[in-house]
């Protein structure tokens, strides 16, 4: 009898999950097919295990066609083919679902999961499984301990105080000092919200928690509502993640059916409900003023502080906001606080989840300890660049914070260490790019993305980022003279200083960070119009190489601009038309031959010496 | 402007929202989100017809709050909806080029944030299709991403936005192996 666990999160989803639970179910029944949630290995998306007459074995990037494939190659004597070998990642006598330790493979075994300790282990979906299987501590464990004992909310603020914790999602402040401050407030009326509105592109692991472990985050809340007094929480998920949404909402429902939530839970005198409300598309509500705002049925503007939450916050009463991954730790943090206070420095103490994406090998979530280079998460363990690239940079940080270069990758993973160079660590979004990118088309990336999420409150924030992306635009076409940098720099400095939230404070670090460490790339475009990069499509064009065109066509028949003109069969005919060119990339995606070159102004001339213009 | 039989129904529709969810000035996002799920889209006129039922909400607030926050839209949606993701991970492997193809197939600028409120359109003129982009969905790992529908694609090239868009008009179910 064939059972099989199929990794399900977005990305499994996105991978063919449905398909491949659909292909499974021709071989076995469906109470045979698990779906823990996404393990956070992105890249082997989608992963399948399956077991077998006592053995367990870990497939990758499982595709339909495989299906048949691994069944019979595990079921009968013809063994399995060499195109389903090089997929098993791990093979062995116990599942890899009980327990990380189980695979080998460097890309867990060299991560320290707290945060992420449940995913891809246990069923979302199942208030059960997080119960008895979840790792390092039994799900609701601590919470039913804590009430049983008429644990003192005070004690529990002086163990989180010796964790040294510090809030995950960017702001990095003290979880013991924002929890007694609430605590200490006299008033009558308390809340906690779970701040699910993880709006920096590039970061995903929230999402997956709340996919993946809700419950962690579930329990964290209520660990934190028992400690500060609040009889009532908010859960404020994106509306971007629909999987999300619906999970935690199963989550709710099943620890409401376990009387985990309600009036007296588990006969004490702590009562507890919760409510998911769902965002509506603005970065900005992932500032805790303008959360709030948001729940109150506001436009999500933020408020000056002081006051801040914890004395005065939603409907004005005292609120605790924290970040998803801050929740998940918490139960873990309390029932194993001595080994928590080993791991990280004296001032990052314990792990952080950095979501690994862009020009990588092995992209996916990577929990870590404080401390560790971003060398070795992006070698070690990410595998380090695509082949045949180098690795030019990596952005730590998102749209708040910095593009740092090659040579500060030995750089130690801390809140004060990162500071230094201009970036921050924010909520753990980790791009790495090759010389793929271009840094200033990446600069303005990141102002457009500010720009059009500033909520317009501080004349700075609003008209300044969309001056600095004007100049920026104009940097990218060709225009771009030198007082455009001392432009940059002064509106950098004016909008830092006069912002009032995070979002305008912090908007201008992308650009002062490529400024600081990719200068030779902005004086590029400027005095030479060249994009090293080869991504601003105004510097740039595509051209069909006579000497590998085979005249096939297949450019021609599939661009959707119809800027490519030949004859088929006949070599050296085939020309782009540049003014007709919008540089979408089609024909180099199509062409079997690799004769499409995007040149750069550099390249051209020597192109254009040898073939004339096109 | 909604005929009568069309604006009874709309208002039948309104009233069930308002009763499930309140009318209380913190319901107003979970109003907007209910009658977006139904419509498609957010329809002027019932905007008044929300504020004349609620003793907290008042037109002009609603319409600020349906116009500050990106998921709202003001205007129909098409029949099919694309959101191209412009997350940094997707930037950074070819979103641009992603977008730049599918615009130019469906003769459309992209709408995101307040450009949908604008008068440009973001939708075809057989009512097919609304695009739109988004700015990271969480699935930086399979970058570029789109989402057709409900529906996620990941490390989408050019080649797959136009067979994607093929299949659709051709109704078929579009997956990339």
């Amino acid at each position: 009898m064939i059972k099989c666990k199929i990794f399900e999160g977005s990305c499994g989803k996105a991978a063919g999950s449905e398909i491949l639970i659909k292909e499974f179910e021709k071989f076995t029944q469906a109470e045979n097919i698990e779906k823990p949630g996404c393990i956070g290995m992105c890249h082997y998306e989608a992963l399948v295990e399956v077991y077998y007459k006592g053995q367990y074995t870990l497939f990758r990037n499982v595709t339909e066609k495989d299906v048949l494939k691994i069944i019979t190659g595990l079921t009968t004597d013809r063994g399995i083919e060499s195109s389903i070998e090089i997929k098993i990642v791990a093979t062995g006598k116990d599942s890899f679902t009980e327990n990380y330790k189980n695979i080998s493979d460097s890309y867990l075994k060299q991560q320290t999961r707290i945060a992420l300790r449940n995913i891809g282990i246990i069923d979302p979906m199942s208030i059960d499984s997080y119960k008895a299987k979840g790792v390092g501590v039994s799900g609701y464990k601590v919470i039913t301990d804590l009430l049983k004992n008429k644990t003192e909310g005070n004690e529990i603020i002086n163990i989180l105080d010796r964790s040294g914790l510090r809030g995950r999602g960017g702001a990095g402040f003290k979880t013991s000092l924002k929890w007694h401050l609430a605590k200490e407030n006299k008033a009558t009326q308390k809340y906690v919200i779970i701040n699910g509105d993880e709006g920096d592109p590039g970061a995903f692991m929230d999402r997956s928690l709340l996919e993946g472990d809700p419950h962690s985050v579930l329990e964290g809340l209520m660990i934190a509502a028992y400690t500060i007094g609040a009889n009532f929480g908010y859960a404020y998920i994106r509306a971007e993640y629909p999987l999300a949404i619906k999970n935690f909402k199963k989550a709710i429902d099943d620890a409401k059916k376990a009387k985990l939530l309600g009036e007296n839970i588990l006969g004490s005198n702590f009562s507890f409900d919760i409510k998911i409300k769902e965002g509506a598309g603005a970065f900005v509500c992932g500032e805790e003023t303008a959360l709030i705002a948001s729940i109150e049925g506001e436009r999500g503007m933020p408020k000056l502080r002081p006051p801040y939450p914890p004395e005065k916050g939603l409907f004005n009463y005292p609120t605790v906001i924290n970040n998803v991954e801050t929740l998940a730790q918490i139960p873990w943090i309390i029932a194993n606080i001595e080994q928590f206070t080993t791991l990280g420095t004296p001032q990052s103490r314990g792990t952080k989840v950095f979501a690994l994406a862009g020009n990588i090998t092995r992209g996916g979530l990577v929990e870590i300890p404080m401390g560790t280079t971003i060398r070795k998460v992006i070698y070690d363990i990410g595998g380090g660049p695509e082949t045949g690239y180098k690795v030019k940079g990596v952005q730590l940080g998102g749209p708040s914070g910095g593009c740092l270069p090659d040579y500060l990758l030995d750089t130690p993973i801390t809140y004060e260490d990162i500071q230094k160079t201009g970036a921050i660590i924010g909520s753990g979004g980790m791009i790495v790019f090759d010389e793929r990118t271009c840094m200033v088309d990446l600069a303005k990336y990141f102002l457009d993305f500010t720009e059009k999420e500033s909520c317009g409150k501080c004349t700075f924030c609003r008209i300044g980022t969309l001056r600095m992306k004007e100049i920026l635009e104009k940097i990218t076409r060709g225009y771009g003279v030198l007082d455009d940098i001392t432009k940059l720099e002064s509106l950098a400095k004016s909008i830092k200083e006069t912002s009032l939230c995070g979002l305008g404070q912090s908007a201008p670090n992308p650009v002062l960070t490529t400024l600081e460490y990719f200068m030779d790339e902005y004086l590029e475009h400027i005095e030479q119009k060249v994009c090293r990069g080869k991504r601003c499509k105004a510097l740039i064009e595509y051209f069909i190489s006579p000497d590998r065109c085979t005249a096939c066509n297949l450019c021609s028949k599939s661009c959707p601009a119809n800027a490519i003109i030949g004859k088929t069969k006949e070599k050296g005919s085939y020309k782009v038309q540049t003014d007709k060119c919008i540089k979408c990339g089609v024909c180099k995606d199509v062409c079997k031959f690799n004769a499409v070159d995007i040149l750069s102004k550099r390249d051209e001339k020597s192109f254009a010496e040898i073939y004339g213009k096109n | 402007m909604p005929n009568n039989k069309d604006q009874v129904h709309q208002e039948e529709v309104l009233e069930t929202i308002l009763k499930n969810v309140g009318t209380k000035k913190e319901d107003s996002i979970k109003i907007l989100q209910e009658m977006q799920k139904i419509f498609g889209h957010i329809p002027i006129e019932s905007l008044k017809y929300i504020s004349q039922k609620s003793n907290e909400i008042s037109a002009s607030e609603l319409y600020s709050v349906a116009t500050f926050y990106n998921q709202f839209r003001l205007k129909p949606l098409g029949k099919n909806l694309i959101k191209i993701c412009h997350g940094t991970a997707c930037h950074v492997r070819g979103a641009a080029n992603i977008s730049k193809t599918v615009e130019e197939i469906l003769g459309l600028v992209s709408s995101d944030t307040n450009s949908n409120k604008s008068e440009q359109s973001d939708t075809t003129k057989d009512q097919l299709f609304t695009l739109t982009s988004v700015a990271c969905i969480g699935c930086c790992s399979i970058a570029p991403a789109a989402m057709v529908n409900e529906k996620i694609y990941g490390k989408l090239t050019s080649k797959d936005a136009i067979k994607i868009l093929e299949d659709i008009k051709m109704n078929r179910n579009y997956n990339i192996e």
